[in-house]
């Protein structure tokens, strides 16, 4: 399908924008809603969100801390990704 | 004489008669006629010598067959005898080898049975563990109140480590 060149220039343009606004957004996930001091803490652990905005999504699937993305990256110090990585552990070990 | 009844000329008849025969006789009829009965018995002889040559013959040849027959079934007693011995030892070898595959056999079917025992029994433990951790997970959303949650992000949120990694999602 052909796409009419202006059309394809202004399509990039946009995703450039996308990309750059989701690049300034942080979305911190967590079981509950975060406090200020919880965000602050986290800022000051994790360098990469001191510039950034932060957005807090609940999901009580995660049931405990919290799973941070900032564009395509993400930290997950979720309690649910700790029993995923004890499970884990659980395999290699009983092998 | 003649009251026995007994002729004086006759008898001298008779005797001159047998003279005569008797000379007549021996001069042309007894020597050709012992000649004829010394042929047949040198004849008669021959034939017994040739029969009893024949014979001895005969015993030769019959001689020579049974000792011909003899050899014959010794041969053919050792061949059989040997070929005997060779089919032992063939059956033998085939038996032994036979026992051999099947050992092979026997080896090869353990270990692959040890082997599937092996990958089942992981996949039993791989099943029960994630089994186990999805009950935990349930367990934890349906038990955790917000109270221990939050004490629960605060904790880690405490104990982050110095250096953080991210991932590409």
């Amino acid at each position: 399908m052909k796409i009419k060149p202006r059309l394809k220039e202004e399509l990039k343009q946009f995703i450039r924008q996308k990309q750059k606004e989701e690049r300034e957004i942080a979305v911190i996930t967590s079981s509950y809603p975060l406090q200020d001091q919880e965000i602050t803490t986290l800022r000051q652990n994790i360098p990469e969100l001191k510039t950034k905005k932060i957005t807090n999504k609940i999901d009580r699937e995660i049931l405990a801390g919290a799973v941070i993305q900032v564009g395509s990256r993400v930290l997950d110090l979720s309690l649910k990704n700790r029993i995923a990585l004890l499970q884990e552990l659980a395999y290699e070990t009983d092998r | 004489m003649e009251n026995l009844g007994i002729d004086g000329k006759l008898l001298v008849a008779q005797i001159i008669n047998f003279a005569v025969f008797y000379f007549v006789f021996k001069r042309f009829l007894a020597k050709p006629f012992s000649r004829f009965i010394d042929e047949e018995k040198e004849k008669e002889k021959r034939v017994e010598k040739a029969l009893l040559q024949a014979k001895k013959q005969e015993e030769e040849i019959l001689r020579k067959q049974e000792e011909f027959r003899t050899k014959i079934r010794k041969e053919t007693e050792e061949i059989l005898s040997h070929a005997k011995t060779s089919a032992g030892e063939a059956k033998q070898e085939i038996l032994a080898q036979a026992a051999q595959e099947a050992e092979a056999i026997r080896e090869k079917t353990k270990k692959a049975l040890a082997q599937e025992r092996h990958l089942l029994e992981n996949e039993i433990r791989k099943k029960v563990i994630a089994l186990s951790f999805f009950l935990v997970s349930r367990a934890l959303g349906d038990v955790l109140t917000d109270e221990t949650r939050k004490k629960t992000t605060q904790a880690i949120l405490k104990n982050l480590p110095k250096k953080l990694t991210t991932h590409e999602n």
